[in-house]
């Protein structure tokens, strides 16, 4: 009846201080890279040579693997209603898989190969999304199950047995170096700066953060939810599919379940970088450093010479303890 | 005598008096009408008498004992069960079952006997409803169904005292019939029944005798074994004030003639099985009135695209408009300004910018690429023609006063130059000077030609800028008020749909809307 019940907000509380949760966001970027540092001392320290030009760009390398990766994991966090995808595994073999086979070893190929991973990537995710957008199913449900699909899509593609290898133009990108400094990271940094532009820059970019802020906003606003939910799925199947083609230029060769490792770290990543698991807060910069300060982790424990079990438990360990810091969301 | 006696009860939730002093007197086998306005205390009282709330202070004899009832359990001992306005029954469940929960017949051996139990719920459900079967599940049932088997359910208890909380709101008039039937069965079997509704003809109909809240009060009570029925003397009660001035008060005036900017046809709302169908004139602020809940948020959605219009035919500046999702109503320049804008208007966790500049982004009105430096002078712009506080673009929404969120609400709106501002109770959590300024904005945009249809709770505030009020009762348009009949009495009177109202006719009013 009366107006009493007023929500007014205390504009000078202590909320005020933080500018809002962008700023968490950075501290926790911030936090990562001195993580990352610490780990390059300690390495020294134990190891002499670990922290030399040489090593780090090789951390790098393998972490622009997974970044590129993570990157697709994170447009879907980003897009809130709970989003993950589980599939970007899954779909990451598969890209190394089609790729492989396609090229054959041979560079005559590869412009045909990029298009055919990328829509392979996209359409298979874009079913994901529908499901996700129009069928209300749980994304980590629909993405599970959606994973399960693409590795039976990549065995029957195969025959179990995948034949192929990367070609040299694919092998220099993944194996190559220019004036000291990993392809793959230039490709990586190039990445980062479009992603950049495109989240801040553009109209898609921006109106991603309210899609996975509030997606009644959203669509009061004007904006087709369900498309457009469909659409990030999609392109996050796009990129771990040509995700699992950085993975093919690395090795060389493709396995059927070369991807598989990739899915828990690209999580990890996502919220090491402060993307908030509720979704509509983030940048790529944090999924970055998530994605070097994971492999600074493991490429130190394998430094260390700790056999595989051990390893997997301390990994296991500090990833717990990392995501008991970062991982708790400010609750609303 | 009485069956229950109720004194002074008295329920405050921290600093929020929710009923001040309740009193009722319910006789044995006779039906005692409860009234008042929203948030007058009817609930709160009603929710004491059947355990669910707790007073703070009061008394409460039932049965001839002073009784504290503290919990729903205790007061279906004494024989005291509500049915409640939300339904509680599990939808996953048979009708039988539902109707056995909580009390089901035990054989011998301490089982559940079902054939029972089953013939319990036939005979009860078959008053109301002789065709439905106890063995369809909840879940599969009418909202009207569900009523019957809700109140099937405390009638086949037994009750001494049986409260009925706005038991037709669902009903149609035949349904309503047939529930009249079993309280008159009821009463002849010495059962007394508390009777909430809004609707005053039922009032009339079924009703022994009448207790009015307002403002958390008793403020009255009606006997109609010696008084008349006289509808005028409880829609007094309940608006407290004396009718007779205002019914005599001349209609004249009416909003000047404007060229027609929305016009809406066969727009069904779901309570009602007529549609509703209303003009706007450019640059005209007509307001939505009646009761809460009687269909304005849902005419708001539906014409803002989110919610399906059915078969209405929606006509925009001349053009026929297909609403098939708010990107529609949004192109075409009618966008909602909705009732809670934490859910459904703002991106809290962002800066005014984002929320500022959102539905240019959403409708395509910019490029591809973003200037951040002409969206934020954009956005700058909408600050001080708002004046919002803090007037930075950077700050986050969420540490925003609520009234400087509902312009940031408005706001965002502002660079599509919209036709047509639909308004859901935009005040709701406003302070008085915020509110102030959000309506001036509105009539400065009316004045610009934007018209606007405004939903508030407050009947205060569509007085206050609206240039004639359509009233709402069930999903139907009833009543217009013109400016010359503003005044609380005319809304409560209108809002009820009183024969005070009904003297002027609804269709009379269509022929003046035109």
């Amino acid at each position: 009846m009366s107006m009493t019940n007023a929500q007014t907000r205390d504009m000078n509380g202590p909320g005020a201080a933080l500018r809002g949760i962008r700023q968490i966001g950075s501290r926790k970027v911030l936090v990562a890279y001195l993580l990352v540092i610490l780990i390059f001392i300690a390495g020294q320290v134990v190891s002499p040579g670990f922290a030399a030009f040489s090593n780090i760009m090789n951390v790098l390398n393998i972490s622009a693997l997974l970044g590129l990766i993570a990157l697709a994991q994170m447009l879907v966090v980003l897009s809130g209603g709970e989003g993950i995808d589980l599939s970007v595994g899954a779909m990451a073999s598969l890209g190394a898989v089609l790729a492989s086979q396609m090229l054959n070893g041979a560079d005559g190929n590869l412009l045909p190969a990029i298009a055919v991973v990328l829509l392979a990537g996209f359409a298979i995710g874009a079913v994901s999304g529908a499901g996700i957008a129009y069928f209300k199913v749980p994304p980590l449900v629909m993405t599970l199950a959606m994973a399960s699909v693409i590795q039976g899509v990549a065995l029957v593609y195969t025959n179990g047995q995948p034949k192929g290898m990367a070609s040299p133009l694919l092998k220099e990108l993944g194996v190559g170096r220019t004036a000291g400094i990993p392809n793959l990271v230039l490709l990586w940094i190039a990445v980062a700066i479009v992603v950049a532009v495109f989240l801040t820059r553009t109209r898609p970019g921006q109106a991603l953060y309210g899609l996975g802020t509030n997606r009644l906003t959203t669509e009061l606003s004007g904006v087709r939810t369900k498309v457009f939910t469909t659409a990030v799925y999609g392109a996050s199947g796009a990129i771990s599919a040509i995700g699992g083609m950085m993975l093919l230029s690395y090795t060389g060769t493709a396995f059927l379940d070369i991807g598989s490792s990739y899915m828990l770290p690209t999580i990890i990543a996502v919220v090491i970088g402060g993307i908030s698991l509720a979704g509509g807060l983030g940048s790529y910069n944090g999924t970055v450093a998530g994605a070097i300060l994971l492999t600074s982790l493991s490429s130190i424990l394998v430094t260390l010479r700790m056999g595989e079990g051990g390893r997997q438990i301390v990994y296991g360990v500090i990833l717990l303890l990392l995501l008991a810091v970062y991982g708790r969301q400010k609750v609303k | 005598m009485h069956l229950l006696r109720a004194t002074s009860l008295r329920k405050t939730y921290g600093g929020i008096t929710a009923l001040k002093d309740g009193n009722l007197e319910c006789k044995r086998g006779k039906v005692c009408g409860l009234l008042g306005a929203n948030g007058s205390g009817k609930s709160t009282f009603s929710k004491m008498i059947s355990g669910v709330v707790t007073p703070d202070d009061g008394d409460i004899w039932f049965d001839g004992a002073h009784v504290r009832i503290s919990s729903p359990q205790e007061a279906k001992k004494h024989g005291i069960i509500m049915v409640h306005q939300h339904l509680s029954l599990i939808p996953e469940l048979t009708c039988w079952e539902n109707m056995t929960l909580g009390f089901e017949p035990v054989s011998g051996m301490g089982f559940l006997n079902n054939a029972q139990s089953r013939e319990l719920a036939r005979t009860y459900l078959s008053k109301f409803a002789p065709g439905l079967s106890v063995d369809r599940k909840v879940k599969d049932l009418s909202l009207a169904q569900k009523q019957f088997v809700e109140i099937a359910k405390a009638v086949a208890q037994k009750p001494k005292l049986l409260i009925l909380d706005e038991p037709t709101a669902p009903l149609e008039q035949s349904e309503v019939e047939k529930l009249f039937a079993v309280i008159r069965e009821l009463k002849a079997e010495g059962t007394s029944v508390i009777f909430i509704s809004h609707r005053l003809w039922e009032i009339k109909t079924i009703c022994d005798h009448v207790v009015v809240f307002r403002n958390g009060e008793t403020v009255g009570a009606i006997d109609f074994a010696t008084e008349e029925k006289d509808e005028d003397a409880i829609v007094s009660m309940i608006s407290g004030k004396d009718l007779q001035l205002v019914k005599h008060k001349a209609q004249t005036g009416g909003a000047a003639r404007k060229e027609r900017q929305l016009e809406v046809e066969a727009l069904a709302l779901r309570q009602s099985r007529t549609p509703v169908r209303f003009e706007l004139g450019k640059g005209e602020v007509v307001g939505l009135g009646g009761l809460q809940g009687q269909g304005q948020e849902q005419l708001l959605l539906a014409l803002s695209g989110l919610h399906p219009s059915g078969s209405a035919r929606i006509t925009l500046g001349g053009k026929r408009l297909k609403l098939r999702h708010p990107r529609d109503a949004v192109r075409a320049g009618m966008v909602l300004v909705p009732g809670d804008r934490h859910k459904e208007g703002l991106f809290l966790q962002h800066d005014m910018l984002l929320n500022l500049i959102y539905p240019q982004l959403a409708v395509r009105k910019t490029g591809f690429f973003l200037s951040r430096r002409r969206l934020k002078a954009e956005a700058e712009q909408i600050i001080g023609r708002l004046n919002i506080v803090p007037a930075d673009t950077g700050k986050v929404v969420q540490f925003l006063s609520g009234g400087n969120q509902q312009k940031v609400v408005v706001g965002k709106w502002l660079p599509l130059a919209p036709k047509v501002l639909l308004l859901s109770d935009p005040a709701k959590g406003v302070d008085v000077g915020a509110k102030k300024e959000l309506y001036d904005t509105v009539k400065q945009l009316a004045e610009q030609g934007t018209s606007v249809l405004l939903y508030a709770s407050d009947y205060e505030e569509l007085m206050a800028i609206c240039d004639r009020v359509l009233i709402l009762f069930e999903g139907q348009i009833v009543d217009q008020l013109m400016p010359s009949d503003y005044s609380e009495e005319r809304f409560v009177a209108a809002s009820l749909r009183s024969e005070t109202a009904a003297d002027r006719s609804p269709i009379e009013a269509w022929g003046e809307a035109k």
